[in-house]
């Protein structure tokens, strides 16, 4: 502790100047404001987008495994822009043959090292779009060329603004069988009863977008980077096996043709119920898979105002519904499943769907679809407008592990989640996977939490991304990469913005402002395309929190989080009372650290020559140092003169000053949030601004002043900045147990392994 | 050149699923202890992940949950751990490999599962090597990383399909 003596003078501070980077406002990042997206992030005056209708006469032949289609296309060009031509997306033609999507990735010697790896190499599989027909309604066909993924189709003249225009199309395809060739949509079959489960989607030529962004986005796919597609309404007519079940995008139309009285009075008491009700229950459905319908049905399906068109179709279904109420509309929540997903899915899946769209409504903007559906599947998680498709299957017997059903929990959280990034809060998929995946990812952190209290979710708090941020940075994307080009799919699109919107939320703008932004942006953007840019512009505009410096470390940077606690330095102020001080100093002098030959000396030098001759001490030896003479209470008398009452009452206060010294070594600039625990068992937490290091960008350091002495001080004391290096967040310093060190610990619970050895034990006894 | 190929006829399933949500990242946190000769490392892996390629490869009998909480013998599935993790997690010191020893593993509630291994009477060079290739051919995203501490010092590398060896000093 240091003693630290004032001088009643203002010092001038002396600032150096340096380049502005870490702070610098994000400028030529940004798209210049328009007619189209303003300044503020919110849908300019002139903002457009494009419409695309379709009625759809799809045969799904169960025999074969096969869609064949027929689909009428209505585009409506709301842009200012002649279009002279029309750009389609043919996703399934990533399972054709001579797809890009095997051709670029990297191979090497190494991937061939078992049968099973040659055997894969060759596996064929007779995948995509086979296009038969694209005319006019008039019967004329129409030009068009196809490029991978991407369908043009030739205008005879230019789509003006506000025209339309209708065209059909014909095709079929194979369906993949997702075991197999993998992909986010196809069948599943079970040996056990040779039935199929079909979950389609991507399966009809879909307009791209075109947009004041990009014009055309007719990026390929590449099979990471999703979609982008504009709003329309659908009208799909779907034949199937008649003992089929269907659960699609939409409201079914023809409930009187494909469902039994039995099955309709169920789904009215469904539609009014707050619980799930078995439309279809499990007796019905193992009975309906025994047999093979040889005849078809058509099931009608209309959707307003959606991007996409998904169905899920299979004799081994379980329908269940119930109602829920939102914005003053009853949505029904639905699920679909085989006897193989009990008794998960008939327990959980409708109130995880029920409870996810009313979370998010609270937390983004409000559902407006009529129904929301969750499929099981076996292992995948995908998304569609309204219907999604689910993993999480229990074991043959029935029972299942905790792993398991959080995983469900989970995959339906955040599949249904994906209504509203990016059902509804449509952005582009195939350039930002990000804007979807990662905001979803943390509307699926808060829905999970209100779902169980104390919910492990895997993504969301700050301390989970550490692993994967802290270190080496040459292999980790900023997240405003492109999809198709991201390092690490999952921590970077997912976990790193679920991250970040935890961190805003939570630290560094507050729950109220970050709620009100981020409902503001979802408000705004609902059934539009929004950008990186109109995200970040709401977010600020709506909370005055200047966020450029956060945007530009977190989105921009693959900076980590890592402030070190350097030093910390104790002072106490001079009171100038020389009572007091001289006391004070007397006792430090006494109290401090001896040298061992001083200690020695008094044990082997019986007596000096001065304890012998008393010659020998002068003034200088003989006089006390800390006696306080009429001199010392003359001068300070004469300070106390000097001072108003408040300013002797803070000289005398006994307060203790801290000086505490930062590092930024992780680069990302951060909160710095301090607890201080005092001797007497108390703390306090003082959160410093990020804006602390808008200057001095790498070392900082700040001065603490508590009526009470600290004994130890912690930063990032609740784990909330994603600090990646927690050993250096403690004074006095302190290494925080490895994983290895905790497993030590709790070994008290003992391994497996030891454990079988003391049955092994007990058994022989 | 030309080289012949000798395939291992493992009869694997090959499918795989494009959208499981694979987290395609594992992580090592590593610490040589000096005065003790000893290395501890910690191997934590998304269970999703690793569970399905071992339960594919029979490497283990059942899901880790169910070998954590088995009252079965599990004996032959900790030795085929051993033996899996070490193939593709290997330290070596002037070119030999260090035997690490599996002395537990723990599944954690949000879906990760932890292994701990240590070596004893390790005497580490002043610049090893560490290989870490694991579930990198069965993903081909797959990306791996270490944190290596000893005393207050820390380093971190990157594991990647084209880069499975790090040097690391001690």
């Amino acid at each position: 502790m240091k003693k630290i003596t004032l001088f009643c003078l203002s010092l001038l501070t002396g600032l150096g100047f340096q380049a502005q980077t870490k702070f610098a406002q994000l400028d030529i990042e940004l798209p210049t404001p328009n007619e189209f997206r303003n300044a503020g992030g919110a849908p300019g005056h002139n903002y457009y987008q494009q419409k695309a209708d379709y009625k759809i006469y799809l045969t799904l032949d169960d025999e074969k495994q096969q869609i064949k289609g027929e689909e009428v296309i209505t585009y409506t060009n709301n842009s200012p822009d002649n279009l002279e031509f029309l750009w389609l997306q043919l996703d399934q033609n990533l399972f054709a043959p001579d797809s890009d999507t095997k051709l670029i990735e990297i191979e090497k010697m190494e991937d061939f090292r078992s049968i099973s790896d040659v055997t894969k190499e060759f596996f064929h599989f007779d995948g995509g779009f086979k296009i038969e027909q694209v005319q006019a309604l008039s019967g004329q066909s129409l030009k068009y060329a196809i490029n991978k993924t991407m369908m043009r189709i030739d205008l005879a003249k230019p789509l003006g603004s506000k025209q339309s225009i209708s065209f059909k199309i014909k095709w079929w395809f194979n369906i993949n069988d997702r075991s197999k060739v993998g992909g986010r949509a196809g069948l599943e079959y079970f040996d056990t009863d040779k039935n199929y489960i079909y979950t389609i989607a991507h399966f009809f030529p879909r307009m791209c977008v075109y947009s004041d962004v990009e014009g055309w986005q007719n990026k390929q796919f590449l099979g990471s980077g999703e979609f982008a597609l504009p709003f329309g309404d659908y009208e799909v007519h779907l034949t199937v096996p008649e003992d089929h079940i269907v659960g699609a995008t939409g409201e079914l139309q023809n409930a009187a043709q494909v469902l039994t009285a039995e099955q309709r009075t169920r789904f009215k008491t469904a539609a009014s119920s707050d619980k799930p009700v078995l439309i279809v229950n499990q007796a019905e459905a193992e009975e309906n898979e025994k047999e093979k319908a040889t005849k078809n049905k058509t099931w009608i399906f209309k959707a307003v105002n959606v991007r996409d068109f998904a169905f899920a179709s299979s004799r081994k279904f379980m329908w269940d519904a119930q109602g829920v109420k939102i914005g003053g509309k009853n949505i029904l929540a639905m699920s679909y499943y085989p006897k193989e997903g009990n008794p998960l899915w008939e327990r959980y899946s409708t109130k995880l769907v029920a409870h996810t769209i009313r979370t998010y409504s609270k937390y983004t903007c409000d559902y407006t679809y009529p129904v929301a559906i969750s499929v099981h599947t076996n292992r995948i998680g995908m998304e569609y407008p309204m219907i999604c498709f689910n993993g999480g299957r229990p074991e043959k017997d029935g029972t299942y592990s905790e792993d398991t059903k959080y995983g469900m929990w989970g995959v339906i959280i955040h599949e249904v989640g994906h209504n509203f990034f990016p059902m509804i809060i449509n952005s582009d998929e195939r350039q930002w996977t990000w804007m979807d995946e990662g905001l979803n990812t943390f509307v699926q952190y808060l829905t999970e939490q209100e779902w169980e209290r104390g919910y492990p979710s895997r993504r969301g708090p700050a301390q989970y991304i550490t692993d994967y941020m802290r270190g080496d940075k040459k292999y980790i994307s900023p997240i405003m990469t492109n999809s198709e080009s991201i390092f690490q799919f999952g921590n970077n699109a997912y976990g790193k913005p679920a991250t970040a919107l935890n961190i805003l939320r939570e630290t560094i703008m507050g729950r109220e402002l970050f709620d009100f932004a981020f409902k503001t942006y979802c408000e705004r953007w609902k059934f539009k395309h929004p950008t990186p840019a109109d995200f970040f512009r709401t977010m600020e505009e709506a909370s005055a929190v200047d966020l450029d410096w956060f945007w530009r470390g977190w989105f921009y940077s693959s900076d980590f989080v890592d402030i070190s606690l350097d030093e910390v330095n104790h002072f106490e102020l001079n009171t100038g009372n020389p009572d007091m001080e001289m006391k004070l100093s007397s006792e430090e002098d006494k109290n401090k650290p001896e040298f061992i030959g001083n200690t020695r000396n008094k044990e082997s030098i019986k007596k000096t020559v001065n304890e012998m001759d008393p010659d020998i001490d002068d003034f200088y030896a003989k006089r006390n140092k800390y006696a306080v003479d009429t001199l010392h209470k003359q001068q300070y008398d004469e300070i106390k003169k000097k001072l108003t009452q408040e300013e002797l009452q803070m000289l005398n206060s006994g307060k203790h000053f801290y000086e505490l010294k930062f590092t930024n070594v992780g680069g990302l600039v951060s909160p710095i949030i301090i607890q201080a625990n005092f001797a007497d068992g108390t703390n306090k937490v003082i959160r410093i601004p990020a804006e602390i290091w808008r200057k001095e960008e790498y070392k900082v350091s700040k001065v603490l002043i508590f009526d009470k002495e600290v004994k130890s001080i912690q930063i990032d004391p609740f784990l909330e900045t994603a600090d990646c290096d927690v050993d250096n967040n403690a004074w006095p310093s302190k290494m925080e147990p490895t994983r290895y060190q905790l497993f030590q610990k709790a070994r008290d619970r003992e391994n497996p392994m030891q454990r079988q050895k003391r049955v092994d034990e007990l058994n022989k006894k | 050149m030309n080289s012949k190929i000798l395939l291992i006829f493992l009869l694997t399933l090959f499918g795989f699923e494009a959208k499981a949500h694979e987290y395609y990242f594992a992580f090592a946190e590593m610490e040589y202890k000096e005065q003790e000769q000893k290395i501890e490392l910690t191997l934590i892996f998304s269970s999703h992940d690793l569970q399905t390629v071992w339960l594919r490869e029979n490497i283990i009998s059942k899901g880790f949950h169910g070998l954590q909480n088995t009252a079965q013998s599990i004996y032959q599935d900790m030795d085929r751990m051993e033996v899996e993790l070490r193939k593709e997690f290997q330290i070596s010191n002037e070119g030999k490999h260090i035997e690490l020893k599996l002395d537990g593993f723990h599944l954690t509630e949000n879906g990760m599962v932890e292994f701990y291994l240590s070596a004893e009477k390790v005497v580490l060079e002043n610049e090893f090597e560490v290989h870490f290739s694991t579930l990198m051919k069965e993903f081909p995203q797959q990306q791996n990383k270490i944190t290596y501490r000893n005393k207050a010092n820390k380093q971190t590398a990157v594991f990647l399909q084209q880069q499975q060896t790090q040097k690391l000093t001690k």
